[in-house]
């Protein structure tokens, strides 16, 4: 075995669940899926990571890859085609609450991303894929590792959720994110090669926009009951 | 085949409707039906694998483009390895109206299909777009889709949205997602368009973007019943209008 | 890490000035609620008063407190748990943080940000993160075994609350025995025996609360200027 390369362990700990910037309030559409019976068991799980993977999973690894980048100059750029990205409001508020829940932890974890950059540049409420960038930057990591996470995060959190809210076996929950572990490594390998080859920031038209109706209807109609474990 | 649309609306100093430009080549002929609308005719099949399609829409200041169809296109198995491309590109000034609701796009068990729609909007410009898209004719299988929409305002994005039959059949599993053969969307932009809520309806959710303008989308087991939804969850300006030429 | 860049890296670990934060724990039905009304009735002619709920269906406390008009409704913030309670008061705080970010920048007055945990078990606790002081609540109609069998929350709370100290003779459970295990686990920690039945103002709760407070005030008073008490509009 080879040794790893430097910089895997902050990849380690920013792909890990229990980094406390409020992911496990979230639940990805999860929470409303089960709600409505479109998820009830580990098949069903299995597509619906599938689909989010290759949806929001693509879209969050090419904005994160993109932020590695990222300067003062081009912030709002990359934000507004995050909002782009994203038509549901339910799942923007969510994007942003996960960015600040990011960024409260970045801050406290580097002094800035880079020189071209300081954290207050990224505003109070930035979408996460953002602030993954830049953290990622700070922690001395590429837009490959940075669309890893993002892809990566895109199944576990709503893994997570399902588990919860279906106690369902979670050996069963975590071979279902193995086995989309080269479905994972390829959203993000082809995500990080549209971001590094688009010049921001009018490049970045072309960053990854898959969108899925059904993720965004389940938000909005999740974001309109009163009744809800999780945020989103 | 390759096939290309032109259309160019403008307007006179009195006010009457001019169309500065209006032409099309191979596939498709264009007719002008009102003094702001144009129809478009199918002439061949199609399309085909392979075959490329491309619609070049500008709106000049002040005026105002309807674009209907007047049939269903139907995207068909052909020869070749290369997937048949259907590229609209719309370019609307200020103060101008385009409304673009073409017939639905049916993509047959085989063909493979891209479409693309661009549109670049000044300030003031209106748009009112609908998408419409059926996998497969009746109890077939649907082809191979992807849809990107694209639209920008005043030079900043608003949305920037792809679809596709992948994406849909990736969960197969997903009762809802199983049964999303057709996939209705519309995009409202403009200084015009009611500040909308989020919200619901059926299988249709209506997505105030950002950027302004609202994005909705529906989708069904058939095209009546996304086209409903749709229009149920936004009952101001029924799609069911706008198809039929109000 | 990254390159310094004038953002001060520590600015997060140090709490300079801002109300005190108070968490209120304790199994379900023992009374957390309650007597967040209790304090939210006593002390809100006094003092600026914020509240942010942890339910289970997220809003339920929240709405009780409104029904009960103990506060105005923006004093209020209801978070979700995403199931998971005590995670979102003691191993990922964010939700919380943010509830209570976005209180204390409407209301730049606040004395006391009362954070209430949604029902969980013994096991819960809040992170020093998120509160400076906490309370946790149990009562008597739960067992007088209870504080003999301790927990984070039972061993270290800052003030351990005994409710409902009425029902003692119904449920049969000894009052001294709770006590006293109650002082023996908390190696003399305060512990509070109320009925919030019978003493609607929980008295000495408020007392403790306004002493902590005195103190919070006493040692952040060189980092941000300390209000005085006031009632809120």
């Amino acid at each position: 075995m080879t040794a790893a390369p430097a910089g895997v362990a902050a990849l380690l700990a920013l792909a890990d669940q229990r980094l406390p910037s409020g992911g496990h309030v979230h639940s990805g559409g999860v929470e409303e899926a089960v709600r409505g019976h479109l998820l009830t068991d580990g098949p069903t799980l299995r597509a619906f990571l599938h689909r989010r993977l290759l949806s929001v999973g693509r879209v969050t690894a090419g904005l994160s890859a993109a932020a590695v980048g990222l300067t003062a100059a081009t912030v709002g750029r990359l934000d507004a085609e995050a909002d782009a990205r994203t038509p549901s409001p339910a799942q923007r508020a969510a994007s942003r609450a996960q960015g600040r829940g990011l960024l409260r932890l970045a801050r406290a974890g580097w002094v800035g991303p880079h020189v071209d950059l300081v954290w207050a540049d990224l505003g109070a409420r930035p979408h996460h894929p953002l602030v993954l960038g830049c953290a990622a930057r700070a922690a001395g990591l590429g837009a490959g590792e940075a669309a890893l996470v993002a892809a990566y995060l895109a199944v576990t959190g709503p893994a997570t959720a399902a588990q919860r809210l279906l106690g369902l076996d979670p050996v069963e929950v975590a071979v279902a994110t193995l086995d989309l572990g080269a479905a994972v490594d390829a959203v993000a390998r082809e995500a990080a090669a549209v971001a590094l080859a688009a010049a921001p920031p009018t490049g970045w038209h072309a960053l990854p926009d898959d969108g899925d109706p059904l993720l965004d209807l389940l938000a909005e109609r999740h974001a309109a009951r009163g009744d809800r474990l999780f945020a989103s | 085949m390759r096939s290309r649309v032109e259309v160019v609306a403008d307007v006179e100093d009195d006010g009457t409707p001019v169309l500065a430009r209006l032409r099309a080549d191979g596939a498709l002929a264009v007719r002008r039906t009102g003094p702001s609308t144009v129809h478009l005719v199918g002439t061949a099949a199609g399309p085909l694998d392979g075959d490329v399609v491309e619609l070049d829409l500008v709106v000049r200041a002040g005026a105002r483009l309807d674009v209907e169809g007047v049939a269903a296109t139907i995207a068909l198995p052909g020869p070749g390895d290369l997937a048949a491309t259907w590229d609209v590109t719309a370019d609307v000034a200020d103060g101008a109206t385009l409304r673009c609701a073409p017939q639905p796009l049916v993509v047959c068990a085989g063909a493979r299909l891209r479409t693309g729609t661009t549109v670049s909007l000044a300030p003031t410009a209106s748009l009112d777009l609908v998408e419409q898209v059926v996998l497969g004719r009746y109890r077939e299988p649907g082809g191979t889709w992807s849809g990107r929409l694209v639209a920008d305002v005043d030079g900043a994005p608003v949305l920037r949205q792809t679809q596709s039959s992948a994406l849909l059949a990736a969960g197969p599993a997903l009762p809802g997602a199983a049964a999303a053969r057709s996939v209705v969307s519309r995009l409202l932009l403009g200084p015009d368009v009611p500040a909308a809520a989020a919200a619901t309806s059926g299988d249709a959710v209506v997505c105030p973007l950002a950027a302004g303008g609202a994005l909705l989308t529906a989708y069904g087991a058939d095209l009546a019943t996304a086209l409903r939804h749709l229009d149920d969850v936004w009952p101001t300006t029924p799609v069911a209008g706008a198809l039929h030429g109000s | 890490m990254g390159l310094f860049h004038g953002d001060d890296p520590h600015a997060h670990t140090v709490r300079t000035g801002g109300p005190l934060r108070v968490g209120i724990g304790g199994p379900v039905g023992s009374g957390k609620t309650a007597l967040v009304a209790a304090l939210c009735r006593t002390l809100s002619g006094r003092l600026s008063i914020a509240v942010v709920t942890n339910d289970i269906y997220t809003t339920e406390d929240a709405e009780f407190l409104r029904r009960n008009a103990v506060l105005p409704d923006e004093r209020i913030s209801a978070v979700q748990t995403g199931c998971c309670p005590h995670t979102a008061i003691r191993d990922d705080i964010t939700a919380n943080l943010d509830a209570v970010d976005d209180l204390v920048e409407r209301f730049a007055d606040l004395d006391v940000v009362l954070v209430e945990s949604g029902g969980d078990n013994l096991t819960a606790s809040f992170s020093k993160g998120l509160v400076d002081v906490q309370v946790f609540v149990v009562d008597v109609a739960g067992g007088d075994k209870v504080p003999r069998k301790g927990g984070p929350g039972v061993t270290g709370a800052d003030l351990l609350v005994i409710n409902k100290r009425d029902l003692a003779p119904l449920v049969g459970a000894d009052l001294d025995v709770m006590t006293s295990d109650a002082d023996r686990v908390r190696e003399g920690r305060p512990v509070a025996l109320v009925s919030l039945r019978e003493d609607p103002a929980a008295g000495p709760v408020v007392d403790w609360l306004l002493a902590e407070l005195e103190h919070h005030r006493a040692h952040t008073a060189g980092a941000a200027p300390a209000a005085a008490p006031h009632a809120h509009a």
